[in-house]
């Protein structure tokens, strides 16, 4: 393994970090294409068990409210949780 | 092979070997016990052995059927996997305490009946305490010593529901039972303790990140795993289970979310993943049943993957709080590449392990009708996306510290890098061949797991969760992760109990120390009466003349005619 | 041994009775010593030769001078009796292996012949007291110890004066006991006809509703618990076992009061009979609380001695307390119990006796004051005593314990309040031994011992039978086949042979 520290690393980069929040939000979105031609009894076919599911991009926003909801949860509930390391010493 | 031997015997006695050798003849050793058990096992196939009449009940050291097969084939790797990950230990008893407690935990898993189980069940916790207290330091000794009272206390709740249970059945039989009696009930609750039921959770949490680095690998794979086999080997169809699952998916993500130590987060989150398998076993079918014991596989398997890569980062940096570590994948590349295969493992990526058997959890709480329970499983999917599929290569591996880097340091050792690449190829093995897979499940179950639309929806799922996440890391609100000590429920019996008991304390110590005056006085007094009166030269000592005797024997001669005449 | 065997019960009394006259007459300090003691050896195999007979083929009955029963006297050895006389004989004889240079330093040599004759006296006539079948016989042979004891006491006035007011006390007391017993003996026969005790007690429910009888219990009670110096009749033993000669206090404490216990079982159990003596005229009710009284009371006035021979005199009117509880319970469990005790305490206050024995030997005294680091002094004698006081306290592996238990279930089988509130008074009391005991042990070892003290240990004549005491005590605190076997014969053939 190189132990050469003026090796140049692509995440080092400037603006690298917004090329990856580009890339996931591409990515996203073709994740979500399925869905959306389904709509339109395209390419492919959904197997839903529940009603629910036929929202479109059901996963997807499913997926973004739960996080919103974990963040909104846990931020809320920090200040009553969080203590210094020492505190059980 | 020996015939009917439980496997797991070959591990506890092989321990008993260790001392005896060293260097390289010790790493063969202890690579080779296990394999030895796997053979054993394999060669055993299915069936009882060791079948002892003992005071009318029926022992059975042995008996293999396919739910403990699938359970017994998982732990004889991840006892491979974490003894091979640990062979740079040159402390004896760590070695010891891990083929110890591996062997017993089979043992469990192969235990015919509840006794066998009971004594498998105590000897898993104390061996692996002592990885625990191995870490030599005060902490470490004191969780370990919290996590050997729970511990025991399982064991103990356990013998009593034996005892009682066979005195309601007249039987040591563990098969299905009914949740009604006592006897049922205290098995609920200890397997629950050793599971990490909600509230009796604490202890994962508490102790893994104390443990060596070796140690917490240990930990992960066996004792909450033990428990989700007995509760699916007891209460199968449980609907009790199901709502138990449920809060036990969400409650630790919270603290998943929270908590800055990566060992730590991913206790929580290991935690959260037991709520699936318990989920699975409250629902029942043969389906579900299937999904438990696969998934419960799986997650040893990325479980132990993820927990060999914090801790090759704790090994060369000294610490594997995420506010500490930055741009790792630079030095430990090797590492953060196994580390972003166990996260893709943890997240369900199509193609790996995780995909396969969560998929059969949710699909069986959907088929039964259980709507809430597979949205709730769902969010609980998303949170560890978050919390360990993204937090770990993230900040574990590919931020930059918001300071400095820590300096480089080397990669992690070889014997490691050769243990996680073991889990890490089993873990895409089985996604991509689901069927092989599936066939050493206990139940023959047809299920297509690469479906289009399963493929898009949990694609759907893994992105826009990976989204939400780098916008609100984007957008500065992700919770900053800070050194802290997130107050759990543990809380109760770290703090509240201790402070009560050291107001009870305190006033038993009162009102004693008032009873103890008052008894000095009575005391005092019946001291001074008896000196009073049978000291020396007193009254009852005294040397009588002959004439007061014999007016003292004439006087009782004269009650004891009294009392003749009377009748 | 044919012939031995079937005049076994009368050759134990014939032997030393004859034997000491004889003894009166030798001169020198060694020949009464060595013939008393081959007599009392030889009392002590007749005695285990009447106990293997007994309890293999029953009672035995002897017709002295082959008068049929009714009107000549009988002797009769049933297991009480035989157990009894093994217990007299046993302790006498160690008591004798120990005797010769204790009692050459104690008595001056030219009465050396009369001691022992006065002492072989005293063991004929306990002897007699346990075998003879005749309640007039049993007033005869309890004058003869009686007398024999008072001049042994007395002997006692060479080491201190103060022997002779406690034998003329003990003359005076014992005196009226023995009086009390012959009138008691008197009215039965006045009312019976007869002097045979199995005959008497077949008689017995016929005229157990007159009031002659009623007081012939009063005074057979009475008369018989001065003799065994049951609480508060207690008075005279104290200081005669206190200024008394050692080996007369280790002989006493072993048997005198042994036999006193025995003849009251005899009276309650063999002529009342248990359903007269506890339903009709309640007894239980009276010995009781004396019994209990005993136990507490003397244990602690035990505590304030400040003389180790009169602190284990008050120890054993304790003891003796728990004897009368164990006949009191009325059950063949505390029957058991009290005799097992009788044993127990026998050999366990003999040794005791003995060491102190050892200590007055070469320190002169029994004061706790001269006492002072008489454990560095004479290690093996402060160990003894510190063994047999364990033994004494109740420790588990010591007869002590082992008779304990016995009381302690016996108590229990009652399941009462009565019977809790007993055991508790027992673990009590057994606490207050170990405070009298500690005494003793605080002062051998943990005080200085004076610094013109001499560190000697006792001849080798006296430390051997104190071991023996000692050791054999911790053999029967852990084989107890042979004392509890003994001991549930003689109970359940007392409560059976009513």
């Amino acid at each position: 393994m190189s132990r050469n520290t003026d090796k140049k690393y692509w995440l080092d980069q400037p603006g690298a970090t917004d090329k990856v929040f580009r890339v996931v939000v591409l990515l996203a979105i073709l994740a979500a294409i399925p869905d959306i031609l389904a709509l339109f009894d395209f390419v492919y076919h959904k197997h839903t068990s529940t009603d629910m599911e036929d929202i479109p991009v059901f996963y997807g926003l499913y997926a973004m409210i739960s996080f919103l909801a974990l963040l909104v949860v846990a931020k809320t509930v920090r200040p009553f949780l969080t203590r210094k390391e020492d505190y059980y010493d | 092979m020996i015939d009917g031997l439980n496997p797991g015997f070959i591990l506890i006695l092989g321990a008993l070997l260790v001392p005896l050798t060293s260097g390289f003849i010790r790493s063969l050793l202890v690579l080779a016990l296990p394999v030895l058990g796997f053979a054993q096992m394999i060669s055993l196939g299915l069936g009882s052995w060791g079948v002892i009449d003992m005071l009318g009940l029926q022992v059975v050291l042995t008996h293999i059927d396919p739910l403990s097969r699938v359970f017994g084939i998982i732990f004889h790797i991840a006892a491979f996997a974490a003894l091979l990950y640990s062979l740079h230990v040159k402390d004896t008893v760590q070695h010891i305490a891990t083929l110890i407690y591996a062997g017993s935990a089979i043992g469990a898993i192969f235990a015919g009946d509840l006794l066998t189980l009971f004594v498998f069940w105590e000897i898993t916790a104390v061996s692996s305490v002592f990885l625990i207290w191995a870490s030599r330091t005060e902490r470490a000794f004191r969780s370990g010593v919290r996590y050997l009272i729970i511990q025991v206390t399982s064991g103990v709740i356990l013998l009593g529901g034996i005892a009682l249970y066979v005195a309601d059945t007249g039987s040591l039989a563990f098969g299905p039972m009914e949740l009604g009696s006592f006897a049922t009930w205290a098995f609920l609750i200890a397997f629950g303790i050793k599971a990490a039921f909600p509230l009796l959770h604490n202890w994962v949490q508490d102790s893994y990140p104390e443990a060596t680095v070796t140690g917490t690998v240990v930990l992960s794979a066996f004792t909450t795993k033990l428990a989700i086999y007995a509760l699916a080997r007891a209460f199968p169809g449980t609907d009790l289970l199901i709502y138990i699952g449920v809060v036990m998916v969400i409650f630790p993500v919270v603290f998943a979310t929270l908590e800055n130590d990566l060992r730590r987060t991913l206790a929580y989150s290991m935690n959260s993943q037991q709520g699936f398998m318990v989920i699975g076993i409250g629902i029942g079918t043969e389906m579900a049943l299937n999904g438990v014991a696969a998934h419960a596989s799986v997650s040893i398997l990325y479980t132990c993957l993820l927990f060999m890569c914090t801790g090759a980062i704790l090994y060369r940096t000294g610490t594997a709080k995420a506010t500490e570590l930055g741009s790792l994948y630079k030095s430990m590349p090797l590492t953060a590449f196994f580390a972003v295969i166990g996260s893709l493992v943890i997240v369900a990526f199509p193609l790996t392990a995780a995909f396969a058997s969560k998929s059969l959890i949710l699909s069986a709480s959907l088929k039964e009708g259980y709507y809430f329970v597979w949205l709730f499983m769902l969010f609980g999917a998303v949170a560890v996306i978050d919390n360990i599929g993204l937090k770990i290569p993230v900040f574990g591996f590919f931020r930059r510290n918001a300071e400095k880097d820590p300096a480089p340091v080397q990669d992690a050792p070889a014997h490691m890098l050769l243990a996680m690449a073991l889990l890490t190829g089993l873990a895409i093995l089985a996604g991509v061949m689901p069927g092989a897979f599936f066939s050493l499940l206990p139940y023959d179950v047809s299920y297509e797991v690469y479906t289009a639309s399963h493929v898009v929806t949990q694609l759907q799922l893994i992105l826009f969760a990976t989204l939400a996440f780098a916008l609100a890391l984007r957008l500065g609100v992700y919770p900053g992760l800070k050194s802290a000590i997130n107050l759990d429920f543990d809380w109760f019996y770290r703090k509240a109990g201790k402070s009560l008991a050291i107001t009870t304390g305190t006033l038993i110590l009162t009102v004693w120390t008032a009873f103890i005056n008052l008894c000095q006085r009575g005391v005092a007094g019946v001291i001074s009466l008896a000196v009073d009166t049978h000291g020396d030269g007193k009254t009852m000592s005294r040397t009588v003349s002959s004439s007061a005797a014999v007016v003292a024997i004439v006087a009782l001669f004269g009650v004891i005619l009294l009392v003749a005449y009377q009748f | 041994m044919s012939l031995v065997a079937s005049h076994a019960p009368v050759l134990a009394i014939i032997i030393p009775l004859l034997a000491a006259p004889v003894c009166a007459m030798l001169r020198g300090t060694t020949f009464p010593w060595f013939l008393t003691t081959v007599i009392s050896a030889l009392s002590f195999a007749v005695s285990v030769q009447i106990l293997l007979t007994v309890s293999d083929t029953g009672p035995i009955s002897y017709m002295l001078g082959g008068w049929a029963a009714p009107w000549g006297i009988e002797y009769v050895a049933d297991p009480l009796s035989a157990f009894v006389m093994l217990i007299i004989s046993g302790i006498s004889t160690g008591v004798l292996l120990y005797a010769r240079e204790s009692i050459a330093k104690e008595v001056p040599p030219h009465q050396l012949g009369l001691f022992f004759s006065a002492y072989l006296l005293a063991l004929a006539g306990m002897m007699g007291i346990t075998v003879t079948g005749d309640a007039f016989n049993i007033f005869v042979f309890l004058e003869i110890t009686s007398l024999s004891s008072y001049v042994l006491i007395a002997m006692g006035e060479k080491a201190d004066r103060r022997a002779l007011t406690s034998a003329f006390q003990y003359l005076i007391i014992g005196t009226i006991g023995a009086t009390f017993i012959l009138i008691g003996v008197g009215l039965l026969y006045m009312m019976t006809g007869t002097l045979n005790i199995a005959d008497i007690a077949s008689r017995f429910d016929a005229i157990a509703d007159t009031r002659p009888v009623r007081a012939a219990v009063a005074f057979l009670i009475i008369g018989i618990a001065i003799k065994l110096a049951m609480f508060p009749f207690h008075v005279w033993l104290p200081n005669a076992y206190s200024y008394a000669p050692s080996i007369v206090t280790a002989f006493f404490a072993g048997t005198a009061t042994k036999v006193s216990v025995y003849l009251l079982l005899r009276f309650i159990f063999t002529i009342f009979g248990a359903e007269f003596s506890f339903g009709v005229v309640s007894l239980s009710e009276l010995l009781m609380p004396l019994g209990v009284i005993a136990f507490l009371s003397m244990s602690t006035v035990a505590i304030f001695q400040t003389n180790v021979k009169r602190l284990l005199a008050f120890s054993s009117v304790a003891q003796l307390g728990y004897m009368t509880v164990g006949i009191a319970l009325a059950s063949e469990a505390g029957l058991t119990a009290s005799i097992l005790h009788i044993f127990n305490h026998a050999i366990v206050k003999t040794g005791l006796f003995l060491s102190v024995g050892c200590m007055v030997f070469v320190a002169g005294s029994a004061y706790l004051k001269d006492l002072e680091g008489i454990g560095s002094r004479m290690p093996l004698t402060t160990f003894g005593f510190v063994l047999g006081g364990l033994a004494l306290i109740g420790v588990p592996l010591t007869p002590g314990f082992v008779s304990k238990w016995y009381l302690v279930m016996a108590t229990l089988e009652r399941g009462d309040f009565l019977g809790y509130a007993l055991t508790a008074g027992m673990l009590l009391s057994s606490l207050l031994a170990v405070i009298y005991i500690w005494r003793v042990v605080e002062v051998a070892y943990f005080r200085p011992a004076p610094a013109d003290a001499e560190a000697r240990e006792a001849p080798l004549s006296l430390l051997i039978p104190t071991w023996i005491f000692i050791i054999g005590s911790f053999y029967f605190g852990i084989q107890t086949t042979v004392n509890v076997g003994f001991a549930e014969k003689a109970a359940s053939f007392l409560m059976g042979g009513l």
